[in-house]
């Protein structure tokens, strides 16, 4: 409550004021209010951030293995079905020769996912280990990997554009697999993972 | 100065919605921006007209959404077995096929979260701009809305979806892009205009020189 008096960095929390989460409106704290600008229920730091974000970090992280184990698609050239995985169609693009393309697929679909796990996850433990001279950076790589998130939902719309694309019958056809789901499902989790993510935990130990 | 001594009458303070600190605000040069000193956030930001040139090109892009989605996408043709797409066509074909995972996924991330944000820009924009003093409840719910819908909004990552699917099938097939595609692009282009011109702040300041 109020102004604790704690010595510390000169931030809103340590004045007894709070910036809104969801407008940014900086205001006095006391608990149980709403905001004066825009009637959201104000806390000091996102509720529960710690606890729901692991919780969609880790529904990610398994939804992340029927995603690259099951096919994403499968194609069917006159009676033959052919399932292809998501690494099988970035290999299949490089052996066509479209290096950039598949350059940018594998990045997408492969290395975001896991650079985003290992981002959000040691954030998440170094919210109470982190070392204080590195908060900076800290922060900089949330903010870089809360931008690239979305950019792996390439590859399901990629599927969504050649199943309506391909749809010849006997002759081609074109038919998510099952990974489409659980990959769509991985990238809004690890989303809501970084939504719910308070950066000023970080910020809180010092 | 330390924590006991810094209060309003030096000036309007701002937190840093990502590390907390508070900066004393200053007037910003036309087109500036303010960053925090701390962490680098952006902290709020200067456009002249802001709401003005939002509006303008919000209603463009709820133009070129209407042509995006109502005009013919993409063709193609593989050894003479040719199909035309709509955008929507890609959900019918998901819904035919029992795929309702995938189908919701493409209705909310291609129709509905677009289509929302961009409506409640036109709305919210058009009352921030020419609205009457003190009827302010209905743009602080439409305000609301667009942040929720804001990480949503993806079409960007969609165009770059189309042009993958292009070159996956440039060797089997012929296509051929059509008004509602080139729409599209323009609508992307748009969009990303108004999200580096206008900062959320911008807006909620707006809405409270409405409400005073």
């Amino acid at each position: 409550m109020a102004s604790t008096g704690k010595a510390g960095a000169l931030t809103a929390r340590n004045t007894g004021r709070v910036a809104c989460h969801v407008c940014g409106k900086l205001q006095q704290w006391n608990a149980g209010s709403t905001c004066s600008r825009c009637g959201s229920m104000l806390h000091l730091r996102k509720p529960e951030s710690l606890q729901r974000s692991w919780a969609f970090l880790l529904s990610a992280l398994l939804l992340y293995l029927p995603a690259n184990l099951y096919p994403i698609m499968t194609t069917t050239t006159l009676g033959m079905p052919e399932n292809s995985t998501i690494i099988g169609g970035v290999i299949l693009l490089w052996q066509y020769g479209s290096y950039p393309v598949a350059a940018v697929v594998f990045i997408a679909s492969v290395m975001i996912p896991i650079i985003k796990f290992l981002v959000i996850g040691s954030l998440l433990l170094l919210v109470r280990h982190g070392h204080p001279g590195k908060l900076g950076q800290h922060t900089r790589l949330f903010r870089f990997i809360e931008y690239i998130g979305p950019w792996s939902m390439i590859d399901v719309f990629v599927v969504i554009l050649l199943v309506a694309l391909i749809q010849f019958g006997g002759i081609a056809s074109v038919y998510p697999g099952p990974a489409a789901a659980a990959f769509a499902g991985m990238v809004i989790a690890t989303m809501f993972s970084a939504l719910f993510f308070d950066t000023r935990l970080l910020w809180d130990r010092l | 100065m330390n924590a006991q001594t810094i209060d309003e009458e030096q000036g309007e303070l701002v937190a840093c919605h990502s590390c907390d600190l508070l900066h004393l605000k200053t007037r910003l040069p036309e087109g500036g921006k303010a960053y925090c000193t701390r962490c680098g956030e952006l902290l709020y930001a200067e456009s002249p007209r802001a709401i003005e040139t939002a509006l303008a090109l919000s209603l463009s892009s709820l133009i070129l959404f209407a042509a995006a989605h109502l005009l013919p996408f993409i063709s193609i043709d593989i050894e003479g077995n040719a199909t035309t797409i709509f955008l929507i066509s890609t959900i019918e074909t998901l819904t035919e096929i029992n795929s309702q995972l995938l189908a919701l996924a493409g209705i909310f991330l291609l129709l509905i979260a677009p289509l929302i944000v961009l409506l409640v820009d036109v709305v919210l924009l058009y009352r921030l701009r020419f609205g009457r003093p003190g009827q302010s409840a209905i743009s602080r719910q439409l305000l609301l809305i667009a942040g929720h819908m804001t990480p949503w909004n993806m079409l960007e990552i969609f165009l770059l979806g189309v042009l993958v699917s292009i070159v996956k099938l440039a060797s089997m097939a012929d296509i051929t892009l059509h008004e509602g595609f080139w729409a599209f692009v323009g609508l992307v282009v748009i969009n990303l205009t108004i999200a580096v011109k206008i900062h959320p702040e911008t807006l909620w300041q707006a809405l409270e020189r409405l409400e005073r």
